[in-house]
């Protein structure tokens, strides 16, 4: 697969990936961030090992990341997301991202991805939308 | 509808100093090591006066003020679109801002939509975008 290739049908799944997001994960992320520690005070007993949400968004991101091999420079120029359940510490999440676009406006190659994750119940938990530019 | 629940018309503004150390933390965690990030000699090559954050990791603080207000009715129910205007460079103070835009009952749904972004020290736009949430 090669995502900077113009002769593409397009949509091309990308990635498909399973991983468990534990105590660890969301850990290194708190602290990266600088957020408060997990699990949060504020939240109700109901949610308090619900994971920040966009933690899930960077951690879906990951595998994605790594198989693309983005060419130094690439830039993050847009993104959205639509949180629709929330999902549990210890959660296996299964997440696909989609190539949606591909095209090269003034030498520059603009991606748009999709992402979708489920629980192991294949409960939406997010969509979102990624717009990358890069040479 | 629920006409108890009182919208906030300004969300609590999230700061940070974003620092080198932070940024090579969520390197790790989103598993982006892409040099522009972590060696600021090659970032300065790419015309920037030092390392920059990840866009993903400036957005994080979006979704912590969405968090600080709505508690889990983000994690739930939370849309968020933006555009990355400009980068964060490592050593930089950032702060968010939230403002109620209006409010919508479409399909027996609240919703309440709000101008959200992070802007640096010197004002200047790094995240612009909108952010919905039900209620």
């Amino acid at each position: 697969m090669n995502p900077f290739s113009s002769n593409q049908n397009l949509p091309l799944i990308l990635s498909e990936s399973q991983y468990k997001i534990d105590s660890d994960l969301v850990t290194m992320y708190s602290t990266s961030i600088k957020c408060e520690p997990f699990p949060f005070t504020g939240f109700s007993s109901q949610y308090k090992n619900t994971i920040p949400p966009m933690a899930i968004l960077t951690l879906s991101l990951r595998d994605l990341v790594s198989k693309l091999k983005l060419p130094h420079g690439t830039l993050h120029t847009g993104q959205e997301v639509e949180f629709i359940n929330p999902a549990n510490l210890n959660s296996v999440l299964s997440c696909t991202t989609t190539l949606l676009q591909n095209t090269v406006r003034k030498s520059i190659r603009v991606l748009i991805i999709k992402l979708s994750v489920e629980d192991e119940n294949k409960i939406p938990i997010l969509t979102g939308k990624t717009t990358l530019f890069t040479s | 509808m629920n006409t108890k629940y009182t919208l906030p018309q300004n969300l609590p503004v999230i700061d940070r100093l974003i620092t080198q150390s932070m940024i090579s933390d969520y390197s790790k965690v989103s598993n982006d090591f892409n040099p522009i990030h972590l060696d600021s000699t090659f970032a300065m090559k790419a015309g920037f006066d030092t390392t920059i954050a990840h866009g993903m990791m400036a957005l994080s603080y979006i979704s912590e003020m969405m968090t600080s207000a709505f508690d889990t009715k983000w994690a739930t129910t939370g849309k968020l679109k933006v555009k990355f205007r400009s980068p964060v460079l490592s050593g930089e103070s950032i702060e968010t801002y939230g403002e109620l835009l209006r409010t919508s009952h479409d399909d027996n749904l609240n919703k309440a939509f709000y101008k959200v972004g992070i802007n640096n020290k010197n004002g200047g736009l790094v995240i612009t975008g909108e952010a919905t949430i039900c209620y």
